[in-house]
């Protein structure tokens, strides 16, 4: 009986013998400079039943992401920068609209002139001289663009082909012709009225 | 061209994030002089959800001197807004389409309000208004506003209409006829002076 309890104690202590060495080790190669704090992580961290910091933040994410009717930190953060981003934007673009308004504020070129006596009509018949000229010009501008789209495609089909290369260029450019003309005869339009015309009754009705 | 742009950039959809995108391109074709351009911008703004952009759109239309669209969408109201420097796009506006009565109250609302250049050039433009007003309106302009009056409202355009009637009772109460205007414009043929 003795014999056999002195046998299971040699072994007890046989099978603990490493565990103790391991816990030798341990504080030997703990760090000196190691704080309280730093010593209670690592413990935390070797214990089995704890996870890590990160594995914890990541949980209570996960955990708050799950829940009925809230988003996540991150979700939360990300919306929150979202929204002030498109806040700065739209305050950003509103300032250079304003900005922009407030640079081209111009004074009218004309006078002013009441319609229906002397100077009125006299206004009337200059609005519709203008508006005649600019009808000139915008077709001017049309014939213009449809001839250099003529020539283009005349060019790019061969001189070989005469007057029938001509006509068929005329057809297929006659879309892209006439679109850039059109532009080009708003933006001669406008700069031609604002040069002579101005803003003023006279010149522009 | 420009309506085929604004149609394909509509059919990609409503993105109202886009809004101030196309605000800030508007603004920057509106500051190089490219208004027609901004006016596009300004109205892919407004489809796509941007609030407040009628008098973005007002004052392009102001600068590409289509001053009867931009009263009728600046409201053809005469009372001075929150903002001086859109008041001077409306008073624009109003001297464009001969609104002068229109022009003068809202350049008046200016006063101190905004930078000294638009009040230096406020005040150019009401002293302007006050010479042509000096004299009495004779009876074929009053009658030319009335025409305008009776027209607009036809066309649909009431705040133009509007602003037109009210510049045609200002002018005939100032020829003593006032009491004659309402029945006038009520039955105005509408021939609009010929100026449009």
């Amino acid at each position: 009986m003795t014999l056999k309890i002195s046998a299971a104690i040699a072994a007890g202590l046989l099978l603990a013998g490493p565990v103790f060495a391991d816990d030798q080790d341990q504080t030997r190669t703990q760090d000196p400079l190691e704080t309280k704090d730093q010593t209670r992580d690592r413990i935390q961290l070797r214990d089995p039943a704890a996870n890590g910091l990160g594995t914890q933040v990541k949980q209570q994410a996960r955990e708050q992401a799950k829940g009925e009717g809230a988003t996540g930190v991150g979700d939360q953060v990300r919306e929150l920068a979202r929204d002030q981003a498109r806040d700065e934007t739209r305050t950003q673009a509103r300032d250079r609209v304003r900005e922009a308004l407030a640079e081209q504020a111009g004074m009218p070129a004309d006078h002013a002139a009441l319609p229906g006596d002397g100077a009125g009509e006299k206004a009337a018949d200059r609005h519709a001289a203008q508006a005649r000229k600019t009808e000139t010009e915008r077709a001017a501008l049309r014939h213009t663009g449809r001839k250099a789209a003529r020539e283009q495609m005349g060019e790019g089909q061969g001189t070989g082909r005469g007057a029938g290369g001509g006509r068929g260029g005329m057809m297929s450019g006659s879309g892209p012709g006439a679109g850039d003309c059109t532009q080009a005869a708003e933006t001669t339009r406008g700069g031609d009225m604002r040069g002579t015309g101005g803003m003023g009754p006279g010149g522009m009705r | 061209m420009i309506a085929h742009a604004l149609a394909l950039l509509l059919a990609a959809g409503p993105a109202s994030a886009g809004a101030d995108e196309h605000l800030l391109a508007g603004a920057q074709r509106f500051r190089e002089g490219r208004f027609d351009e901004a006016l596009v911008e300004f109205r892919v703004a407004a489809r796509l959800g941007a609030a407040g952009t009628d008098p973005y759109i007002a004052s392009a239309l102001v600068k590409l001197e289509r001053f009867d669209e931009a009263v009728e969408l600046f409201g053809g109201d005469d009372a001075p807004g929150p903002d001086p420097l859109i008041d001077y796009y409306r008073a624009l506006a109003c001297w464009g389409a001969r609104l002068y009565g229109c022009a003068d109250r809202l350049l008046a609302g200016i006063g101190d309000r905004s930078g000294p250049r638009v009040a230096g050039q406020a005040a150019r433009l009401r002293a302007l208004i006050a010479a042509e007003l000096r004299r009495q309106p004779s009876q074929s302009t009053v009658d030319w506003y009335r025409g305008r009056c009776a027209d607009e409202k036809r066309s649909g355009r009431a705040a133009l209409g509007e602003a037109f009637c009210r510049e045609a009772a200002s002018l005939a109460a100032r020829r003593g006829d006032g009491a004659r205007g309402g029945a006038t414009a009520a039955t105005a043929s509408g021939d609009g002076g010929g100026s449009r």
